[in-house]
């Protein structure tokens, strides 16, 4: 398509969109951004996927779909899907809940303000769009209006407004409350007539809209009259699904909506079946024995054999959930840089991704920044196996004879393969490793310093969770201030960048600001991040557009079966 | 002494017995057994709960996972009332059980008695199956191999059931999963049966969980009715019966069996107690949610309260069943009753 | 105590003979290690769980470790910390079985009392507890199957006491005014240490049972050992994709506790004799 002509139908999305956007309009026609990272920086700021591929449409000429799961051939309505789920750890309240077997139940019945997955968008769903002020300190959000909960009542901004502040008050004990803080406040949520709800932030936050999407999972809408006792008696929300049954320990069942609000995007299901199991073990067994349609969130440590099984469909996608290997930068031998480069150096990570994760996921290169997210910067240098260099750094530092050290890792998925790995890496340079596997619970401790194996051992493993958009990791893992800084890493440079990456809303600069702190963690090291990790699950043959969510949400929404 | 192979996890509470208590007064000798129950049940329960309670962990970060707010943290603490003294939690918690109140599980937040209680049944339900499957076949094979007393047909029935015996559960549950389950595909894998499934399909769920523990117990059955009816074999009783011209099968089914059937009634009493309490290991691997499986997840989440009125169940399960046994084998048995 | 078999003649000592060999071979394993097979811990990105082959002789394991190198050197952790576990709960409860079985009265009642509740829960969840508060190690594995078995030995001695005090050379000794403590261990020990051996080799087959199933739960000897049980723990999942990380071990554990079993029931048919 002719730039010309596109140029001026842009004119016409400008005079619709707000200064910010604009902005970023501006930075995509001056080349500086990619077509993925104006899709999320424009739906970020509100613009809506049809107007933000519009755009795009109008520089490229392409629209860019929806990528729902895999889905071959038309989709027939109607069926039972049975999917295994692990058994809730504690009881399911979308406030507090933290673990996956709640959330994966809970997400059935509730919906967000929107949505984004393995992708950076936004999809709006309960909101219809949203525009931050021209500081970004202040954001409106539209409420989508029409919505029902499954008892009938009509979505309001009043309850939006509840569900935020119940997040957001410290006494309620939220599981939001360590993405709220400093940033959204009890109090700070108002609705603005019978259509939109403000949010009054601490400071200027420029990915807010993720802190308020299925990014932040406890933040599912739920009606403002909500009793955390009452939710495992009815789950109440908004979703394509509702409530059926719900037996601690054992299951809960879900029956398709026939009034949802989204008559684009009716269920195909009929009927939705959790079974609880207390293990992965038992769920991948479940699933080659017939039991069940669908395992989610599995480790491929133990999915491998079921994933190189034809008689399932395996699932793959891509995310940012990762591994760090931390290193204690303020106690010898690893206060040396050249210590810390010369372990990250003897690591062969093809190798590590292919033994432990078959390939599945993407190799790291020790920052927290993963190459699905879209402010990394690709053309830092991956780092790469080379002994040489890294015993002459060992002998530069003075340990040409290695030295003893131990690695602190939790009993999780693919932890202590990767720990043993290390171990082994470690040893081709003389460096004699020895382990420490804990039970998870008691490796993360109290999770403050001085009270936790985790953030106080001299090398320690710990796994981060999916997440969009780098800013929570970038910052609590490595900043000086850090609350999970478990290498103890104080670098006034690093702060500094990632102070203004955070409150850059020019993009190049945002961009460049990473790629210079993806440059600095190499020099320093103070973690090694051997690889991304796709999340993974695996169907029976016939079932499709199962959507796995990295966050954690196993959306069913589009899923039907043979 | 004679080895007889225990197995594993039932200890050996019956050959240990206290010993029988002089013949006074009718009283005391009644009341002795009861009050030596509670002594050891007001034990139990304080051992287990300073046990529980010095497990480590932060019971509100264990909750609410690592990356949770500190405020967070604390808010759930003060709640569940964690931030209590040891022996003030031990008072109260004493206070409420002997009211009947079994407190409620930190992590799940339900009722103690309600998880209890279902978990309860369903290893009652596999413990009964298991002894519904093994009974019999241990009856049949001890009493084939009295009859044929030192061939090759008593030596392997003993030999390999003992040596099967002391196999651990996981052992034999892999071999059967990998053989009926992935191989055979005839049962399912895991144990629990679809929501409102009738007896006979959940019958057929909990026959692979139940192989495991009808190997475990095989051999201890079977070598206890060899011997039984080989003492009923040798006495008097039978060798009348044999001369009064009765046909060898009726010899065997009227006489030899009951002799047999004796031991084995009264020692099922301690086996049912290892059933309720030593299932952990099959219940994790067949994903059941029996007493086993909820103190393994109770244990691994520091959930106390539950992990407490769990282990306590078990052990006073234990200790009820070893005093059942011993009244029902002195019943049964006039020499034990003479005695 | 009614004899449960009758006299039957001394039977042909096949399971003692068969259950030394199997034993021998797995103490020969243990020992030599590493020096007889290639390294257990090397791992190999491009043969994981692969079958057997002339270069690995039982395949690999998921990190692409040998599976019959890790068998034969996984020997090595049970041989250790079950005799250690079994040596700590014969040593503790000797002591405690001589003590209270001959000072009759309040300390006998109280340490019985606590030996029966600890005996009125099975092995598995008081383990189990001990090491979730204790976390596990081989160590702690060691000294918590050793403090439960000492509750068993301590019964068995106790009862053996009983009977021992009341003979005359006790009551010689006594008169001689000897110490308690060595008409205790000088006296009445060599007396019991039947059925303390016994009790002994009987304990060993449960502490190789009972060790294993806590690793297979995740709770006993931990990564990388080449550990039977751990490596059931870490690799019963793969079933499908390849049992050979598996089996072996299973078989290697069924082999083991079954040889350990046949020998200390050869051993005790002997004393018997």
């Amino acid at each position: 398509m002719p730039r010309r002509s596109g140029s001026r139908r842009l004119d016409g999305v400008r005079s619709q969109v707000g200064a910010a956007e604009g902005h970023v309009i501006d930075e995509l026609l001056a080349g500086r951004l990619g077509r993925r990272e104006f899709l999320r920086r424009a739906t970020v700021l509100g613009m809506s996927i049809p107007l933000a591929g519009g755009v795009l449409a109008a520089c490229a000429g392409e629209v860019p779909g929806e990528s729902p799961g895999p889905a071959a051939g038309p989709q027939q309505a109607g069926g039972t899907l049975r999917n295994a789920v692990n058994a809730p750890t504690a009881a399911i309240d979308p406030t507090t809940v933290a673990d996956n077997g709640g959330l994966v139940t809970m997400c059935q019945v509730g919906e967000y303000l929107s949505y984004t997955d393995s992708s950076p968008e936004l999809r709006p769903v309960l909101a219809e769009r949203w525009a931050p002020d021209d500081t970004g300190r202040v954001w409106t959000f539209d409420i989508r209006q029409g919505v029902r909960f499954h008892n009938g009542a009509p979505l309001t901004v009043a309850d939006v407004v509840a569900t935020f502040e119940r997040l957001a008050d410290p006494a309620n004990g939220s599981n939001a409350l360590s993405v709220f803080s400093g940033v959204l406040s009890a109090g700070a949520t108002r609705a603005q007539g019978d259509t939109q709800v403000v949010f009054e932030l601490d400071k200027p936050t420029v990915n807010f809209p993720y802190l308020v999407s299925s990014q932040n999972y406890n933040s599912m809408i739920l009606p403002a009259s909500y009793d955390p006792a009452q939710f495992t008696v009815d789950m109440m929300g908004t979703g394509p699904f509702r409530f059926e049954s719900y037996t601690p320990g054992v299951g809960a069942a879900f029956v398709a909506n026939p009034d949802y609000w989204d008559p684009t995007r009716p269920p195909f299901l009929e009927r939705i079946e959790l079974k609880y199991y207390s293990d992965m073990q038992p769920q991948i067994l479940a699933l080659q024995g017939g039991e069940v349609d669908v395992v989610s969130g599995i480790s491929f440590s133990s999915g491998r054999g079921l994933l190189a099984d034809p008689n399932f469909t395996a699932l793959y996608v891509p995310s940012s959930y990762t591994r760090h290997l931390s290193m204690r930068t303020d106690q010898a031998p690893f206060d040396d840089a050249r210590v810390r480069r010369a372990l990250a150096l003897a690591l062969d990570r093809p190798a590590a991704l292919r033994a432990l994760l078959d390939d599945k996921g993407e190799l790291g290169n020790d920052s927290p920044f993963a190459p699905s997210q879209a402010t990394t910067d690709t053309t830092v240098p991956q780092r790469a196996l080379d002994l040489a260099q890294a015993r002459q750094l060992l002998a530069d530092a003075g340990y040409a004879d290695g030295f003893d050290a131990t690695i602190a890792a939790p009993r999780t998925v693919d932890i202590p393969d990767l720990a043993v790995t290390i171990q082994n890496a470690a040893r081709d340079i003389g460096m004699r490793i020895e382990l420490n596997i804990m039970a998870p619970n008691d490796y993360y401790g109290d999770a403050t310093f001085g009270a936790s194996p985790w953030l106080d051992s001299q090398l320690s493993l710990v796994d981060y969770g999916h997440r969009s958009v780098p800013d929570v990791v970038a910052n609590a893992a490595l900043r000086s201030d850090g609350v999970w800084n478990a290498a103890h890493y104080r670098s006034p440079q690093y702060d500094a960048l990632f102070d203004e990456y955070s409150s850059q809303l020019d993009v190049t600069r945002q961009k460049e600001a990473v790629g210079a702190m993806q440059r600095l963690l190499l020099e320093d090291t103070p973690i090694i991040v051997p690889y991304f990790l796709n999340w993974l699950g695996a169907t029976a043959n016939g079932v499709q557009g199962v959507n796995l969510n990295p966050t954690g949400q196993l959306d069913l929404s589009r899923a039907s079966i043979a | 002494m004679t080895t007889v192979a225990v197995p594993p996890g039932r200890s050996d509470v019956a050959r240990l017995a206290d010993p029988p208590p002089p013949p006074r007064r009718l009283v005391r000798r009644l009341l002795r057994p009861v009050v030596l129950l509670l002594v050891n049940l007001v034990l139990l329960s304080a051992l287990v709960f300073f046990g529980a309670e010095v497990l480590p962990g932060n019971i509100g970060r264990l909750l609410l996972g690592r990356t949770a707010d500190q405020q967070s943290v604390d808010v759930l603490n003060r709640e569940l009332g964690a931030d209590r003294p040891l022996v003030e939690r031990y008072l109260s918690f004493m206070g409420d059980l002997l009211q009947g109140d079994l407190g409620t599980s930190l992590a799940l937040r339900q009722p103690n008695s309600e998880l209890l209680g279902a978990a309860l049944l369903n290893s009652l339900k596999l413990a009964a199956l298991a002894f519904a499957i093994v009974v019999p076949l241990a009856l049949v094979g001890g009493v084939v191999a009295a009859l044929r007393r030192d061939t090759w047909v008593d030596r392997t029935i003993i030999g390999v059931g003992v040596a099967l015996t002391v196999l651990p559960e996981f052992v034999t549950g892999l071999i059967a999963i990998l053989v009926l389950s992935l191989g055979l595909k005839l049962f399912p894998v895991t144990a629990t049966p679809p929501p409102g499934s009738g007896a006979l399909t959940q019958i057929y769920y909990l026959v692979m969980p139940a192989i495991p523990l009808v190997v475990v117990l095989f051999g201890y059955l079977a070598k206890l009715a060899r011997a039984g009816t080989v003492t009923a074999l040798d006495s008097d009783y039978h060798r009348t019966a044999v001369l009064k011209g009765l046909p060898g099968r009726v010899v065997v089914s009227r006489h030899v069996l009951r002799n047999a059937l004796l031991p084995t009634i009264s020692v099922l009493g301690t086996q049912a107690g290892y059933l309720i309490g030593g299932l952990v290991v099959v219940e994790i691997l067949f994903n059941y949610r029996g007493v086993g499986s909820l103190i393994f997840t109770a244990a691994q989440a520091k959930d106390i309260p539950l992990l407490e009125v769990g282990v306590l169940t078990v052990g006073v399960a234990y200790m009820l069943l070893t005093a059942l046994s011993d009244v029902v084998a002195g019943l049964l048995d006039p020499r034990v009753r003479v005695r | 105590m009614t004899p449960l078999a009758p006299a039957v003649r001394p039977p042909r000592p096949v399971g003692l003979v068969v259950g030394g060999v199997i034993l021998g071979i797995w103490v020969v394993c243990a020992i030599g290690g590493e020096l007889l097979v290639p390294d257990p811990y090397a791992t190999d990105s491009f043969a994981t769980l692969a079958p057997p082959s002339a270069e690995h002789w039982l395949g690999t394991d998921r990190l692409g470790r040998d599976v019959f190198a890790r068998a034969v050197t996984g020997a090595r952790s049970i041989l250790l910390v079950a005799p250690a576990a079994t040596l700590i709960g014969t040593l503790i409860g000797t002591a405690l079985g001589l003590v209270t079985g001959y000072f009759a009265g309040a300390v006998d009642d109280v340490v019985s009392r606590l030996v029966s509740v600890v005996l009125s829960l099975p092995v598995v969840i008081v383990a189990l507890l001990a090491l979730v508060a204790l976390g596990p190690s081989s160590l702690t594995v060691i000294g918590v199957i050793g403090f439960i078995f000492s509750a068993p030995i301590a019964r068995t001695v106790r009862a053996a006491v009983r009977v021992e005090r009341e003979k005359d050379y006790v009551e010689a000794a006594r008169l001689r005014r000897e110490p308690a403590l060595a008409i205790l261990f000088v006296e009445i020990l060599p007396n019991v240490l039947g059925p303390v051996l016994t009790e002994a080799t009987v304990r060993l087959g449960y502490a190789v049972f009972f060790i294993a199933t806590l690793s297979f739960l995740g709770f006993g000897i931990q990564p990388p050992s080449p550990d039977w049980g751990l490596a059931i723990y870490e690799n019963y999942t793969l079933l499908r994709a390849s049992a050979w990380p598996v089996i072996v071990p299973a078989v290697a554990i069924a082999s083991l506790v079954v040889s350990v079993h046949l020998v200390a029931e050869g051993l005790v048919r002997r004393g018997e004799r």
